[in-house]
C-alpha cells in the first residue's frame, strides 16, 4: 500500500516537471583551431517548451576576449505547444596561443540547473589549415558542376531595386540536396523574388541543368557595399580514385561520393546618394500613382471619417512613406487628424517589386459647413529618369453639419479640460496601452436557481400578507371573531384550570363553570350572563344531533348541581366532570365544524 | 486502521499536489503573459496574440478568465490592422470587465475608426456598465430588504415607513425592469463581422445570391444556425440573411 501509495506521488510530480520544465541548452563554436590573430564565433542555444527562456550565465573566459553579438529567438506554436529557442552569439579573440577550455554555460530554471559541455579550443601561432574550398567560374566544370552569382546592375540610387541573381550549373548527378547559403547582405533591404527556376541550358556544347534563384536587394544608404559569397554544399560522387572499383560499372554501386563547396565570388556595388535639392525630399524611390477617397461625404462636427490614400507602383513599396507633417499641416484647420494605418499588397511578377500601400487615416472634422480635403502632395524619385517627381491626390470636398451632441463625448475625448481653457488641441494619438498587470477570476455561470431564490421574499411576504388580512377581517367581524376563538380560549382555559393546585374543589368547579358559559357566550355572540340551557337549546335546534344537544344540556345541569352539592370525593367527581366537559365541547366544535 | 490512515494521508497529499500544481499553473500563465508582454513591446503582434490566446484558453479550460488578456488580443489585432477580431476581443475584455476604462476607451476608439455612431445616453451608459450577474445580485439584496420592510410596515405601520416603503418601492420596479431586461439580453448571441464579407439570402451554397456587403467589425445578433451558415440580423440597418459561420466570431466565453 505504501508502495503504491510512493510510486502515485511520484507519477504526479515527474508529470508536472515535465510539463513545466523541458528545457536544455547547448554550445557550439565555428571552429576549434584557430590562429592568434582569428576570431571564433560561440553560439549558446536554449531550448524549452516556454516562451520565457532565461538567458545563460556566462563562464570566466580569461584566455579570450569576449564579445556579444547579439540573440535571435524563435517560437513556434503548433496546436498550442510552445517549442522556443534562443541563440545567443558570442564572439572570441583569443589573448595567447595555447590550448584552451571554455568553461560551461549554465541556466538556473525552476531551482534546476543546465549547463554545456565544456568546449577546447587550440590557439596557434601564424595562420591556421583551411580546408580547401572549391571556386566557381567554369573550375569545376572538370567535375561538372559550379556556381554564378549576377546583378543587373552594378550602380543603383539608394532604395532602387537591384536583381541579384545565383545560378547553380550541374551536369552530373548529384548524392545529396544541395545545401545553399545566402551572401551576406549587409546595408541592404532584401524582398525573395520566388518562384526558383529550374532549367536546362548548353554552355561550350554540354548540357546543364540551372537552378536559378532571384533577390530583390535596397540599399538603405549610399555608398560602396559588398554582396558577399553565396556557398553552396552538395554530394558529389568520387571520380578521382584508381582502384579496381573505378569502372563506372563498379561506381553506381560502391561510390561513397564527396563533398564539394562552391562558393561564388562577393560583388561590389556603387551606391549613389538621391540628388540634393534645397525643397525636395522624396518619400519613396520607383514609380507610382496616387489616389484617395473617403468613405463617407456627409459627416457630422466630430465625427470620425476615413481618408483613405492608396500609392501604387514599382519600387519598395514596403518603405513607402507618407508625408505626415504635411497631411496634418495641411489638414489641421479644420479636422483633427489621427495616425495613419497602412496595408500593402505586393506584387513581384517577372522579378519586380510592386504593389500598393495604402494609408487610412482618421480624420475627424472640427468646423460645420462644406469643408475641402485639399491636394496632398507626393514625391518620388525617379532613378530611370534620374529626377523628382511629384504627384496629387485630387481634392476631395465633404459636407459637414452641426454635431447632434452638445457636449459629445468624443469632443470630451479631444480636448481635455485644461488643454480647453486655454484653447489648445490635444490629438488622440492612439489606442490605450496593453495591460501589465493581471486578474485571474474565476468563471461564474447564471443558475436558474436564482429565479427561485428572487421569489422567495415575496413568497414570504404573501404568507404574512395572508396571515395579516386574517387577523384584520377577525377583528372587524367580532361576531366571527368570538365564533373561531371560543375553542382555542376554552382550551387554553382548560389547561390554565388544570394547573391550578391551590384552589379548593368549589372554586375549580366554578372556573369550570364560567369557561363552559364562556365558550357558548362566543359561540353564539351573547353576553354570558344571559346564556342558559334554554338559549342553548334553542340556538342548536335542528342544527346539531339532538343527542348532542341532551348532553349539552345534561352537562349543564351536573355543572349546576356540583356548584352546589356537598359530596366526599371531590377529587374523583371533579376529574369526571372536567373530562366529560373536554369530551362534550370537543365533539361540539367537530359537528360545528361540518355544519 | 492502516487503510484509513493511508487513505487520509493519500487526501491531504493529493490535496497538496493539486495546489501545488495550481501555483506552477499559475505562475506558468503569469510567465507566458509577461513573455507575450515583451513580444508585444518589441513589435511581434502575431506572435504576442498567439501567446495571449494560449493563455487564454488555458485559463478557460480550468474556470478562469482575464479581461486584461483579452484586452492585450485586442491590441494586437488593432496593431495588425484587423479591427474586426480587435473589436471582438475588446467586446470579449468587457463582458468580464464591463466597467474597465480602458477596454471601453479602445472599443470606442475602434468603434469611430470603423465609423460607427458611438454616443449613448446616460442611462445606456449605466446600464452597459452592469453585467447580468451582478445586477442579479443587486436585485436579491433589494429584494430581501424590500420585502422585510413591507412586513415590519404591515405591523407597524408609522408615517416615515411610507416615504422608506415608496423609495424602495421605485429602486425595486427599476431592478426589475433593469433584470429582466438584461436577462433577455443574456439569451441573445451577438457576433461580431472578423473580414469583410456578404450577406447571403440562403444557407445553401448553391443558392447562395449576395445580398448586401457587410464590413468588418460590424456587431449582428445571431438567429440561428444551419450547417456553415449563420442566421443574422442587423438590428440599425434592419436587414436579415445568411451568413458563412467563418467570417464571424460569437460573443461568448
Amino acid at each position: 500500500m505504501q508502495k503504491k501509495f510512493l510510486l502515485y506521488f511520484f507519477i504526479l510530480l515527474t508529470t508536472v516537471i515535465r510539463i513545466y520544465g523541458e528545457i536544455s541548452i547547448s554550445a557550439s563554436v565555428d571552429k576549434n583551431e584557430i590562429s592568434l590573430s582569428d576570431q571564433l564565433t560561440l553560439q549558446v542555444t536554449v531550448t524549452g517548451k516556454i516562451s520565457n527562456l532565461p538567458n545563460p550565465t556566462i563562464p570566466t573566459i580569461p584566455d579570450f576576449q569576449i564579445y556579444s553579438s547579439g540573440r535571435s529567438q524563435n517560437i513556434t506554436i503548433i496546436n498550442g505547444q510552445i517549442n522556443s529557442s534562443v541563440v545567443f552569439n558570442y564572439i572570441l579573440s583569443p589573448r595567447k596561443v595555447g590550448e584552451f577550455i571554455i568553461e560551461p554555460f549554465s541556466i538556473n530554471y525552476q531551482g534546476k540547473v543546465y549547463q554545456t559541455q565544456p568546449i577546447t579550443i587550440k590557439v596557434v601561432q601564424g595562420k591556421v589549415k583551411q580546408l580547401p574550398v572549391e571556386n566557381n567560374v567554369y573550375k569545376g566544370e572538370s567535375k561538372g558542376l559550379f556556381v554564378e552569382m549576377l546583378v543587373d546592375k552594378k550602380s543603383a540610387y539608394v532604395n532602387e531595386q537591384i536583381t541579384m541573381t545565383f545560378r547553380f550549373y550541374t551536369k552530373v548527378n548529384l548524392m545529396s540536396q544541395p545545401q545553399y547559403t545566402a551572401p551576406t547582405l549587409t546595408g541592404f533591404l532584401v524582398e525573395d523574388l520566388p518562384p526558383q527556376r529550374n532549367y536546362y541550358t548548353t554552355i561550350a556544347g554540354e548540357r546543364y541543368y540551372v537552378s536559378e534563384i532571384k533577390t530583390a536587394l535596397f540599399a538603405v544608404s549610399a555608398g560602396k557595399l559588398q554582396i558577399g559569397s553565396a556557398v553552396v554544399r552538395c554530394m558529389v560522387e568520387d571520380f578521382n580514385s584508381e582502384d579496381f572499383f573505378s569502372d563506372r560499372f563498379f561506381k553506381q554501386f560502391f561510390s561513397s561520393g564527396k563533398e564539394v563547396v562552391l562558393k561564388t565570388e562577393p560583388i561590389n556595388i556603387n551606391i549613389l546618394p538621391l540628388p540634393q535639392t534645397s525643397s525636395e525630399s522624396a518619400d519613396a524611390v520607383g514609380e507610382y500613382f496616387i489616389k484617395s477617397s473617403v468613405d463617407k461625404t456627409k459627416t457630422e462636427v466630430n465625427q470620425t471619417i476615413m481618408l483613405n490614400i492608396e500609392i501604387l507602383g514599382t519600387g519598395n513599396i514596403k518603405a513607402v512613406t507618407l508625408p505626415e507633417k504635411v497631411i496634418k499641416e495641411v489638414l489641421s484647420k479644420s479636422f483633427v487628424v489621427f495616425d495613419p494605418i497602412s496595408s500593402f499588397d505586393i506584387n513581384k511578377e517577372n522579378y519586380i517589386v510592386k504593389g500598393k500601400k495604402i494609408f487610412q487615416i482618421p480624420i475627424a472634422p472640427t468646423v460645420q459647413g462644406q469643408l475641402e480635403i485639399p491636394s496632398i502632395k507626393f514625391i518620388y524619385f525617379d532613378p530611370i529618369e534620374k529626377k523628382y517627381k511629384n504627384i496629387f491626390t485630387k481634392p476631395i470636398l465633404i459636407n459637414v453639419s452641426p454635431s447632434k451632441e452638445t457636449d459629445s463625448s468624443l469632443q470630451e475625448s479631444y480636448f481635455t479640460k485644461e488643454a480647453r481653457k486655454e484653447g489648445q488641441k490635444i490629438s488622440i494619438q492612439d489606442i490605450r496601452y496593453i495591460k501589465l498587470s493581471h486578474k485571474i477570476v474565476n468563471h461564474t455561470s447564471f443558475s436558474i436557481r436564482w429565479f427561485f431564490l428572487q421569489t422567495i421574499p415575496l413568497f414570504v411576504y404573501i404568507i404574512f400578507l395572508g396571515y395579516f388580512n386574517y387577523r384584520k377581517l377577525l377583528s372587524e367581524d367580532i361576531r366571527k371573531f368570538r365564533f373561531s376563538r371560543a375553542f382555542k380560549v376554552f382550551k387554553a382555559q382548560i389547561i390554565k384550570l388544570k394547573k391550578m393546585k391551590n384552589k379548593n374543589y368549589y372554586d375549580k368547579i366554578n372556573i369550570l363553570y364560567d369557561i363552559f358559559t364562556n365558550y357558548f357566550a362566543d359561540k353564539l355572540n351573547l353576553s354570558r350572563e344571559i346564556i342558559t340551557a334554554e338559549t342553548i337549546k334553542k340556538s342548536y335546534d335542528k342544527k346539531l344531533d339532538t343527542k348532542t344537544i341532551e348532553e349539552i344540556l345534561s352537562l349543564w345541569e351536573e355543572l349546576n348541581f356540583y356548584r352546589f352539592s356537598k359530596t366526599k370525593d371531590k377529587v374523583n367527581e371533579f376529574e369526571q366532570i372536567l373530562g366529560l366537559t373536554e369530551k362534550i365541547i370537543s365533539k361540539l366544535e367537530y359537528e360545528l365544524q361540518k355544519i | 486502521m492502516n487503510y484509513k490512515k493511508y487513505k487520509k494521508l493519500t487526501l491531504i497529499v493529493s490535496l497538496l499536489l493539486s495546489n501545488a500544481i495550481y501555483c506552477s499553473f499559475l505562475e506558468h500563465t503569469n510567465a507566458e503573459i509577461k513573455s507575450a508582454n515583451e513580444l508585444y513591446a518589441q513589435g511581434k503582434f502575431v506572435l504576442a496574440s498567439e501567446i495571449y490566446k494560449k493563455v487564454a484558453n488555458d485559463l478557460l479550460t480550468n474556470g478562469q478568465y482575464c479581461a486584461e488578456v483579452y484586452y492585450n488580443i485586442g491590441n494586437c489585432y488593432y496593431r495588425e490592422n484587423k479591427l474586426g477580431y480587435a473589436r471582438y476581443y475588446y467586446e470579449l475584455a468587457k463582458l468580464i470587465s464591463p466597467r474597465d476604462k480602458d477596454i471601453n476607451f479602445n472599443l470606442k476608439f475602434i468603434l469611430q475608426t470603423l465609423g460607427y455612431e458611438t454616443s449613448k445616453n446616460i442611462f445606456l451608459q449605466y446600464y452597459d456598465m452592469f453585467k447580468f450577474e451582478e445586477i442579479n445580485y443587486v436585485l436579491f439584496f433589494v429584494n430581501i430588504i424590500f420585502f422585510v420592510f413591507l412586513i415590519i410596515k404591515m405591523f407597524y405601520n408609522e408615517k416615515n415607513f411610507k416615504k422608506i416603503s415608496n423609495i424602495l418601492s421605485v429602486i425595486f420596479f427599476i431592478l426589475v425592469v433593469i433584470y429582466i431586461s438584461k436577462y433577455k439580453e443574456s439569451l441573445k448571441t451577438y457576433a461580431i463581422v472578423i473580414e469583410p464579407t456578404e450577406i447571403g439570402s440562403s444557407p445553401d451554397e448553391n443558392f447562395y445570391t449576395k445580398t448586401s456587403p457587410i464590413t468588418e467589425g460590424n456587431k449582428v445578433l445571431v438567429l440561428s444556425e444551419k450547417e456553415n451558415f449563420y442566421a443574422i440580423y442587423l438590428p440599425q440597418d434592419n436587414v436579415q440573411g445568411w451568413i458563412k459561420k467563418d467570417k464571424i466570431k460569437i460573443i461568448k466565453l
